[in-house]
């Protein structure tokens, strides 16, 4: 989806001339780059703050993996596993770390192994690693080695770091001089931190030492339910909202949005649109026409999503509301040349119980007889400006047939995807 | 028996000195819970997910199709731990150690999600706290356990912690015990298993234990 920075300046009243002057390094994680306004400021420290049961570690090595893929360098130093086991994790994504390793622009720095008295495997390591003073003084001699114009350095992690000292105050000043020292050596630092019940004047403390906080929660009922991130701090203007993912391997973090339903009267092309717009797509069908639902699963530009889609006639009108239910967005479809069951397209709305949520109007079949134009189906509707209308088409009309779904064009559908990304996320 | 009188959904440590018997109290209730169709973790810190299976066979504890069904599952936090190259199964998530912790609460979390939507209770098995204990700093292992202790009584399981006596220092087992419902003492005298249990009406002195 198109980043724009002039919507995001315009919503949030921000300024953003001052970022301008920098050239933002990409993360690479879907819309995090979009709410920092294009990225990472060079030498930036970054926090990426946990709670517990929520990764972290993805954030930081999908990052990291595109960096060197772009030709920065990067360093992982790691203090509660073996480095090897954090590359077994990275292949498990799809990010094969070994060819930067092996190439000299990415290395482990192992402060793990002393941790329990073993023989480090790798070449840069620790002999010492709760000592934040020695640290200050290793890392940079690593970074020398890796020199670049941009370094990504992950720590992982710093709870660790923390848990295994009694003297936090130490561990604070410690920190500081690490960062003061690295951001030398033109990195951007990542630490991995997880909120495991440490005294609220800590994490604030600790959240303070960075100029970039980027919150990982979760929605949990009885077990977690959703998760999501948000920036919290940045040194740029930012754009504050949470944003839901989930992780997948191999692929790593994807914008996920649970549940976006399709509805609209009858034979407008819900079930076409579900097909034509899901990589996986089923639907409870009898006769040619939805009985009870079409579910489709979509992949696009980084974001996941799951379609719901609702029967068009009255007589299921009632399990509309359920079917309704924990959406975050709404798709309608209408044809283009039936205006008068726009009104029912209205109604179906009001009946699935998501009239506040945001919405894109579909307007199927713009290419057949009789079809009215975008204005006039928005004057017609009484949409207000902001709820976009989309014409769409059949990729052929001649394999158009009664009662199957047809196949939509598939730029029209990423245009009804980057509208509905634009509303919902 | 000492292990139906344990209420549901609640947090219990098993306390013995190595090898005298925690096992076979913790395996009696696997046994019990699969028998029941109630869906079990194991998080396993001091071997791997193959070997606690096989001890499980030892004990003459038969799982059947619990694993494919997804009523049997593993964390095993020790195989990574050790270097092996190993790869995770539809039963057995890894995690690359026992200082992992944030890696051990996601697994946990997505294993619990799955669990919750077949069965509205579960027990979670954690062998040991000793091995975490070992190599981590105990408030830190205590502000863990607290966590865990929280997320799997929300969603509506049970927990079993294993803990060595005679490896820690007796501050370090008042917080572990600080944090439970109950905690059950087991010795072995005459080739015999005795338990007792801090907390259970009835069960307050040593009494031999029946599989």
């Amino acid at each position: 989806m198109a980043f724009s920075k002039e919507k995001i300046a315009r919503k949030h009243k921000l300024d953003f001339t001052e970022g301008k002057k920098y050239n933002m390094v990409a993360t690479g994680v879907p819309k995090l780059d979009d709410v920092l306004c294009g990225g990472l400021k060079p030498q930036s420290t970054v926090l990426l703050c946990s709670q517990p049961g929520v990764e972290n570690v993805e954030f930081a090595l999908q990052t990291l993996f595109n960096r060197l893929k772009a030709g920065d360098h990067g360093v992982y130093l790691v203090n509660n596993k073996l480095p090897n086991s954090v590359k077994l994790l990275a292949e498990e994504y799809g990010w094969d770390l070994g060819d930067y390793q092996r190439q000299g622009t990415f290395a482990f720095f192992d402060a793990y192994s002393a941790m329990l008295s073993l023989k480090s495997g790798t070449e840069y390591y620790s002999s010492e690693p709760q000592n934040m003073q020695q640290l200050s003084e290793v890392m940079p001699e690593v970074l020398a080695k890796l020199e670049n114009d941009n370094i990504i350095l992950i720590f992982d992690a710093l709870s660790t770091l923390i848990d295994s000292t009694k003297n936090e105050d130490e561990v604070l000043a410690g920190i500081k001089k690490f960062l003061s020292e690295v951001r030398k050596y033109n990195t951007i630092s990542f630490f991995l931190f997880t909120e495991w019940l440490y005294p609220k004047s800590l994490t604030n403390k600790i959240k303070s030492l960075f100029e970039c906080v980027i919150e990982i929660k979760a929605l949990e009922r009885s077990v977690i339910l959703q998760k999501y991130f948000s920036v919290v701090k940045a040194p740029q203007a930012f754009e504050r909202k949470d944003i839901p993912f989930k992780i997948i391997k191999p692929g790593g973090v994807r914008v996920f949005i649970p549940k976006i339903l399709v509805t609209g009267p009858y034979h407008a092309g819900k079930t076409s649109f579900v097909h034509s717009a899901s990589t996986k797509a089923v639907s409870v069908n009898r006769l040619g026409t939805t009985v009870a639902l079409d579910h489709g699963h979509v992949e696009y530009k980084g974001y996941e999503v799951d379609l719901f889609g609702t029967p068009g006639q009255e007589r299921f009108d009632p399990i509309l509301e359920l079917l309704g239910g924990e959406s975050l967005g709404v798709v309608v479809v209408i044809d283009s040349t039936m205006p008068k069951d726009f009104g029912r397209a209205k109604e179906m709305v009001k009946l699935s119980n998501t009239v506040d949520l945001p919405v894109v109007v579909v307007a199927n079949k713009a290419n057949m007889k009789g079809a009215l134009t975008v204005d006039a189906i928005r004057k017609q509707m009484k949409l207000p400006a902001n709820v976009p209308v989309i014409p769409v088409v059949a990729e052929n009309m001649a394999d158009v047939k009664e009662g199957k779904p047809c196949q939509l064009k598939s730029e029209d559908v990423q245009k009804v995807f980057s509208a509905l990304l634009e509303v919902v996320v | 028996m000492i292990l139906e009188k344990i209420p549901q959904n609640s947090a219990v440590v098993v306390i013995s000195p190595p090898l005298e018997g925690k096992e076979v109290l913790v395996s009696s209730s696997i046994k019990d819970d699969l028998k029941e169709k109630v869906p079990v973790l194991i998080i396993s810190t001091d071997k791997s997910a193959e070997d606690f299976k096989n001890e499980l066979v030892k004990e003459k504890i038969f799982f059947g199709d619990a694993e494919s069904k997804g009523l049997l599952a593993f964390i095993d936090c020790y195989s990574m731990h050790v270097g092996e190259a190993v790869k995770n199964t539809s039963s057995i998530k890894r995690v690359p150690g026992p200082l992992a912790l944030n890696e051990i609460s996601v697994a946990l979390s997505d294993i619990e999600k799955e669990f919750f939507r077949k069965s509205p209770k579960h027990c979670i098995v954690f062998n040991s706290l000793s091995t975490m204990l070992m190599y981590s700093n105990p408030q830190a292992i205590g502000r863990f356990v607290q966590v865990v202790i929280a997320k799997i009584k929300k969603a509506g399981g049970s927990a079993f912690f294993t803990l060595e006596e005679g490896m820690h220092t007796p501050d370090v087992i008042v917080m572990m015990e600080h944090m439970m419902d109950y905690i059950v003492f087991v010795k072995r005298e005459n080739g015999k298993l005795f338990v007792k249990a801090k907390g259970l009406d009835g069960f307050e002195d040593w009494g031999e234990f029946k599989a």
